[in-house]
């Protein structure tokens, strides 16, 4: 084992730190959360620039016009957007880390062609419809149906909790085709421009309209637009989950880790790191995040050897968001009446967000079911 | 970077657990003759030039086999004292207290000096693990100073203790799991009640994370990175605590079974006990972690 970076992977990093020097110069401020036009242009715009330098898919193949560098350099492109405050993927989450490597994984070459290097150039965003009203955790009893008809699929149904689906340009889009529960379920890229789609924000907890009901009204999306076989799109969803669960959390964490530096520096000016109590939290955090941080070391190492993520990020999902609650919890007792009104707004949205991440993206009880029955082979 | 077991580590690994397996059952007591058996399996000089010549990445694959098959004797103190004096057997002085008083050489460890010292005397005291003798030492002992760095010593120590501590964490997992499998009520295994899946699913979550933690500072060690002091306190920091809470989770799972001196998950416990106080407790491993943020 090492963790040591190559002379290669250290040189990456410091072409990347001095271009970051400059290329942040001049990031505009980050628009209100509800304007999501203006949204869609910060977060768009500076993974263009990401393009334009050579920054972006650093782990994709040049082929989709990605970087073709290795996971390692991905890690640490991440290490260093961080730490240099640059925007963060925003908008382009979907694209960027699950739907972008699903279709690497398992799409046509066509399909490959068309979208992968549009979501790399910030042209094109993505969200993704799995999730419906009668089907969370229960996936794959979703209804939204497909129907053969001639060259195209017409799609009736609704979805639900769909991120970025105001201003994304296509979804993953999980339907059904047949009756049989697992086998009955297709993977489509589905166009929002296309008639008979309708989306409707719904406000969360922090205020602000993160997600959306989407509805499905006779949509005819093109059969050439499906992904794996007819009724085989569970086990594309599979592929999907094992990026969006092992590798989609990572920046966060990184994010996670400066949240924390600043709460230290917020409790020494206010005197509240005198109290042993409290200090002890925030370094048991800390150690928290560094070995969630190996966790991760870990499991990019497997998923490279693999191809796929692995299990792991379930284990660091769990471990995860639950540091994330401590981190919320803790930061809410030491700001105290300060958290009546906006002022630590970051602070008091981490709190929320961390009851987000324990829901999105599978349940820890979704997770801790995973765990316990596929890898630990206990019985269903 | 590659932060998973390469084929020579793992080799590594099964031939320790392999020797574990055959000769040092759960409840072996310490004795002269099992240590030099893990002597010339080369588990103290390692890191010897004389020995295997290997880093702490290796040492710390051997304790977490070490910590996972429960063998008794002061494995850290004596694979640190390899490198400085030549004694059998090793033991760290905390205090007054010295566990495996029978030792040869006691490793006294202050904030700037370690001293051996060979002359002494005990009176055994009641263990609170069985398998772990500890005596009441002195009074008046004398030692030599030994001419090392007690910081590193005493960060190389955590770190070791942190690996025998999250071995305990990986094997209580397996063990819960087994029993989870076998153990039927309501005519169902009982690792099909939800309830004993999650407890199971907490138990490998935190084994997993502790074991991340620790055999990063292993590599951090060789590599002698900047951020190693702090990996090393985290590691041994969540490695305790990992170990302490799989084994009470391990017992609940057990039921009143859990509860008897006749399994052996008590002993798990009461070991994953006495590593938490040795080379800085969980309270000392947080001071020292907030120092480094
Ligand atoms: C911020 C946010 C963003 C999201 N973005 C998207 C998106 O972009 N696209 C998308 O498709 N989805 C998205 N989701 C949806 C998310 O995947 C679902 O909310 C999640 O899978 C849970 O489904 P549910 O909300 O229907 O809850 P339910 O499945 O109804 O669960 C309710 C409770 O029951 C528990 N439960 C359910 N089944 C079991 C079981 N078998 N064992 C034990 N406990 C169980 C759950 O753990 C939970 O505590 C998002 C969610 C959030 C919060």
């Amino acid at each position: 084992m090492d963790l040591r970076y190559t002379d290669q992977e250290l040189a990456f990093r410091d072409e990347l730190r001095g271009w970051l020097a400059h290329a942040l110069e001049d990031v505009p401020d980050e628009p209100p959360r509800d304007d999501w036009a203006a949204r869609r242009e910060f977060d768009t715009s500076w993974q263009r620039r990401l393009f334009d330098a050579g920054y972006a898919g650093i782990d994709w193949p040049r082929e989709f016009g990605g970087r073709g560098g290795t996971p390692t350099e991905q890690l640490i492109f991440l290490e260093e957007t961080t730490r240099a405050g640059a925007p963060y993927v925003g908008v382009n989450f979907v694209g960027l880390l699950h739907a972008g490597p699903t279709l690497a994984a398992e799409a046509s070459d066509e399909q490959r062609a068309e979208h992968l290097p549009k979501i790399l150039r910030g042209d094109e965003v993505w969200c993704q419809g799995f999730s419906e009203p009668g089907a969370g955790s229960d996936l794959a009893s979703l209804q939204t149906k497909a129907v053969r008809d001639g060259e195209d699929y017409v799609v009736n149904g609704s979805k639900i909790w769909t991120s970025f689906a105001q201003v994304a340009d296509y979804c993953e889009l999980l339907v059904r085709t047949d009756t049989p529960k697992h086998k009955g379920i297709t993977w489509l890229i589905c166009s929002m421009s296309l008639p008979g789609i309708e989306v409707r924000p719904l406000k969360t907890i922090q205020g602000s309209s993160e997600f959306s009901e989407v509805f499905f009204n006779d949509v005819r999306v093109p059969a050439i637009n499906r992904v794996g076989d007819e009724n085989d799109g569970w086990r594309v969803a599979m592929v999907t989950f094992s990026f969006e669960r092992g590798t989609a959390f990572v920046s966060e964490l990184l994010d996670s880790m400066q949240l924390l530096k600043r709460l230290v520096e917020l409790c020494k000016r206010n005197g509240r790191w005198e109290d042993a109590g409290v200090r002890r939290e925030l370094a048991h955090l800390s150690c928290d995040f560094d070995a969630l941080w190996a966790l991760t070391k870990r499991n990019i190492t497997q998923a490279e050897r693999s191809g796929i993520p692995g299990p792991g990020g379930s284990v660091f999902k769990l471990s995860y968001s639950e540091a994330r609650h401590k981190l919320g919890d803790l930061a809410m007792r030491v700001l105290d009446e300060a958290t009546l009104s906006g002022e630590s707004e970051e602070h008091i949205r981490g709190w929320m967000h961390a009851m987000s991440i324990t829901i999105a993206a599978g349940t820890s009880q979704i997770q801790r079911n995973i765990l316990a029955e596929r890898v630990l082979g206990l019985p269903r | 970077m590659n932060f998973d077991l390469g084929s020579d580590e793992l080799a590594l690994r099964d031939a320790i657990r392999e020797l574990c397996t055959r000769e040092f059952p759960v409840r072996r007591r310490f004795d002269r003759a099992g240590w030099k058996q893990l002597a010339d399996a080369g588990v103290f000089s390692l890191r010897q030039s004389h020995g295997a010549g290997l880093g702490m990445t290796e040492s710390v694959i051997v304790f977490e086999e070490l910590g996972r098959a429960l063998v008794a004797g002061p494995l850290v103190a004596t694979h640190l004292a390899a490198g400085l004096f030549d004694a059998d057997v090793v033991t760290c002085l905390d205090g007054d207290i010295a566990t495996y008083p029978e030792a040869d050489v006691l490793l006294q460890m202050g904030g700037e000096y370690v001293y051996a010292i060979e002359q002494f005397d005990f009176t055994p005291l009641e263990p609170l693990d069985p398998l772990t003798p500890v005596g009441r030492v002195g009074p008046g002992v004398a030692g030599s100073r030994l001419d090392v760095d007690p910081r590193q010593l005493q960060g190389l120590g955590a770190a070791l203790t942190a690996a025998l501590s999250s071995g305990i964490a990986s094997r209580t997992v397996e063990l819960a799991v087994e029993y989870a499998k076998e153990r039927t009520q309501f005519d169902k295994p009982i690792g099909s009640f939800q309830a004993v899946k999650h407890m199971c699913a907490d138990m490998f979550v935190r084994a997993e994370v502790a074991r991340a933690a620790i055999d990063a500072a292993g590599v951090m060690l060789d590599e002698h990175h900047d951020d190693v002091a702090r990996a090393v306190t985290g590691a041994k920091l969540l490695a305790s605590e990992a170990a302490i809470a799989n084994c009470k989770t391990c017992i609940q799972v057990f039921g009143g079974m859990g509860f008897t001196w006749e399994v052996d998950v008590h002993l798990y416990l009461k070991r994953a006990a006495v590593l938490a106080t040795q080379f800085g407790g969980v309270d000392h491993q947080a001071e020292l972690a907030a120092s480094r943020i």
